[in-house]
């Protein structure tokens, strides 16, 4: 199944639609996709498991000493048209950009998804400022940026950190057990036995 | 010549008289340009057929064997909807295909744009959530806020998020 945020993309996106289903090699295998995050995660999560309760910095701090590279949280403020959040690749560290002007749980989403594109090495794209287009371009017109600037993979790249972030978001909610592998195993099984009584 | 306003008239008769000068570049060796260069980072010239696909709504559509002649030369007087159908696909003005002043101006500034998206320590990855094409590579005030913060030195700046009640 494809991705419902791609129906709403540019005219130029709308025809990588209609060559991607004409390309041998341009299909996107949306299942080979799924399984592959689905593995990113895994291979993630049993590094650094979760922390119980569910808290951001503590999982950032985990990530930190799992890849050796520092990560640096900077909060911007959305605004329409703008977005929500970024990861830029330093030398020695990397910066996570999300709006802080939404929801706790939105901000950790946006977190998550910049992880995921982390995880997945995305190469990310080259972005302007409008004054810096202006500068530079001043008579192109968005369709040329649109083609100059965007990798074809994009939307695949989005579609990918948007399910690994829902992936990791999901483990945080159902499955706070996972706690269980930084517990000694004498209290683990008392443990388990409590949630067994009382509901997990 | 229905549909053709004044304005596009008048490139038409500056263009018909500038083709018989043998030192300017005829329409097939610009467009032949405009596709060698203007392209995704990951990927390389788009193909007459994606370029048909991408014109298919406009008032110029034409087919993937039409695109092919122009690039070709083989017709050296299209009609200007469909001068304006490429020009729209591409983001370059107009005059692009009739003034060679404008056509040098443009090719600067396309080699600038992909000379700029080649410095590697400009690439971030995004969370998109306004998909307007418009937006998408413009955006100033992320741009400006990550500029703001790396200014700082690192030992001082917050790198985490601050605590609320609303964490999730």
């Amino acid at each position: 199944m494809r991705p419902c945020f791609s129906q709403a993309r540019c005219v130029r996106l709308a025809l990588a639609r209609s060559t991607r289903a004409e390309g041998v090699n341009a299909a996107v295998q949306w299942s080979a996709l799924r399984a592959r995050c689905h593995q990113r995660v895994d291979d993630l999560l049993q590094r650094t498991g979760i922390p119980y309760p569910w808290d951001i910095n503590q999982f950032l701090d985990r990530l930190e000493r799992h890849r050796g590279r520092d990560i640096d949280l900077c909060a911007i403020s959305w605004t329409v048209g703008d977005s929500c959040g970024a990861w830029q690749q330093h030398d020695d560290h990397d910066v996570i950009a999300y709006a802080d002007n939404t929801s706790g749980f939105h901000q950790d989403h946006i977190i998550l998804h910049e992880i995921g594109h982390m995880i997945s090495q995305h190469r990310g794209r080259c972005v302007l400022s409008q004054d810096e287009a202006h500068r530079i371009a001043p008579d192109l017109a968005p369709a040329a940026f649109a083609h100059l600037l965007e990798r074809s993979t994009g939307d695949v790249e989005e579609y990918e950190a948007e399910t690994i972030a829902s992936l990791i978001h999901q483990r945080v909610r159902v499955r706070p057990q996972l706690v269980i592998d930084v517990v000694p195993p004498a209290a683990a099984q008392r443990l388990s036995r409590v949630e067994y009584i009382f509901g997990g | 010549m229905r549909d053709v306003s004044v304005d596009t008239a008048v490139y038409i008769r500056r263009w018909r008289v500038t083709e018989s000068d043998q030192h300017t570049r005829s329409f097939a060796d610009k467009l032949a340009s405009l596709i060698e260069t203007v392209h995704p980072p990951d990927r390389g010239p788009y193909s007459y057929r994606e370029i048909a696909a991408g014109i298919a709504d406009h008032p110029g559509a034409m087919t993937a064997a039409h695109i092919n002649q122009l690039v070709k030369g083989k017709q050296p007087h299209p009609r200007i909807h469909y001068v304006e159908a490429l020009a729209c696909f591409f983001g370059v003005p107009v005059h692009y295909f009739f003034d060679d002043d404008v056509t040098t101006r443009i090719d600067d500034q396309i080699a600038k744009v992909s000379a700029w998206r080649d410095e590697e320590a400009r690439h971030i990855a995004e969370r998109v959530v306004e998909l307007n094409p418009r937006d998408r590579n413009t955006v100033t005030n992320l741009i400006d806020s990550l500029r703001a913060y790396d200014e700082q030195p690192r030992a001082t700046r917050r790198r985490r998020k601050p605590t609320t009640t609303d964490n999730a």
